[in-house]
């Protein structure tokens, strides 16, 4: 990406975004009031919201319309491979809550990892990293229109980075994780940093809500 | 020399004089140093480690290499209000007596282009650089 004005607009933009996600949750937090008080990482929804209807590849290269992310508790994460840190660390944890949740005789839930760097990030290479966490999670990209669509719709901001001398680029990103419910609609956000046990509490109970 | 140039270079070797430096690498100790291992696909990954300070100087890193990597870079990941950004940096000192402690989520290092596939269980050997000399220490 070389285009200041560009980047420029992406970053303003992605900013608002973040600002509006922010004040948005805070306006939750407040309207829900007594509430919020039951949660330990939970910002939950006072009214589920739609999904944005977008495009997407699964893992094996197959359409997999944003529609089809229902009849079951699905969470999920927005990444890229080439992301050594945080991600890894992320997939570690959706793993793991659904290890705690076996473990507990609880469902699992469907744990879906959004690529959003669909240039390096292909489905033969989406698939070899989501199974080498969890053989049961579902790895999604798209075009950047549809990407684009879905985060923004989301208040999930990310910005393409430019590339340095090597080539090399970041994708900057959000940590959070999104809950869609069996319906399909978005119910919570955890946003970071992410503590096992304080997911697991209220998944818990808004999984059995 | 400009008056005020005599003024900067006086402030300089004033500020030198209140923080000594080690040219060398030599008081640092390495310890938990590991390497993610990642399944085929990307090109980066990232390394781990602690690194105190036992001597009486501060010490500044200036790089890291390694020769199984193409090239090796320290990065920093930053939450921004929720918004991940990771970015490198360079140039990092340790005063005397302090623990860098590089873990998930903060700083770290990028390790570029492994020249093998990374195995589990293998050992890695890291460079890091100092002004006047260099310290190699073995990753898991």
């Amino acid at each position: 990406m070389k285009n200041p004005v560009l980047i420029l607009a992406l970053a303003i933009s992605g900013g608002a975004m973040a600002l509006g996600l922010w004040s948005w949750q805070e306006w939750v937090k407040t309207s829900s009031g007594a509430q919020s008080q039951q949660w330990q990482a939970a910002t939950v929804l006072p009214q589920a919201r739609t999904l944005p209807a977008v495009e997407l590849l699964d893992q094996k290269g197959q359409p997999y319309p944003s529609g089809q992310l229902k009849n079951q508790w699905h969470l999920l994460f927005f990444g890229f491979t080439h992301c050594p840190d945080i991600c890894p660390n992320t997939l570690a944890l959706l793993a793991a809550i659904n290890e705690a949740r076996s473990n507990n005789s609880q469902a699992a839930i469907q744990m879906v990892f959004i690529y959003l760097d669909p240039q390096r990030d292909t489905p033969a290479k989406i698939k070899a990293y989501v199974e080498y966490f969890d053989k049961d999670m579902l790895g999604l990209t798209g075009s950047e229109a549809a990407l684009a669509k879905l985060s923004s719709g989301l208040y999930l901001p990310y910005v393409i980075g430019e590339a340095d001398a090597n080539g090399y680029y970041n994708v900057d990103h959000s940590g959070s994780l999104v809950l869609l419910n069996p319906q399909g609609q978005v119910r919570a956000y955890f946003s970071t940093p992410h503590r096992l046990e304080a997911i697991l509490q209220d998944l818990d109970k808004l999984t059995r809500s | 020399m400009k008056p005020q140039h005599a003024l900067l270079a006086l402030a300089l070797l004033l500020s030198a004089c209140g923080k000594t430096q080690n040219q060398a690498c030599s008081s640092l100790v390495v310890s938990d140093a590991w390497i993610r291992s990642l399944p085929p696909g990307p090109t980066v990954t990232a390394g781990y480690l602690q690194i105190e300070n036992h001597g009486e100087a501060t010490v500044t890193l200036s790089s890291f290499s390694s020769a199984d990597f193409e090239r090796v870079e320290l990065h920093e990941t930053r939450d921004l209000d929720g918004q991940l950004q990771m970015r490198a940096i360079t140039g990092l000192e340790i005063a005397p007596g302090d623990i860098l402690a590089m873990r998930p989520g903060g700083k770290h290092l990028m390790l570029f282009n492994p020249k093998l596939p990374l195995k589990p269980g293998e050992q890695h050997k890291l460079n890091l650089h100092c002004a006047a000399s260099s310290l190699s220490i073995m990753a898991d």
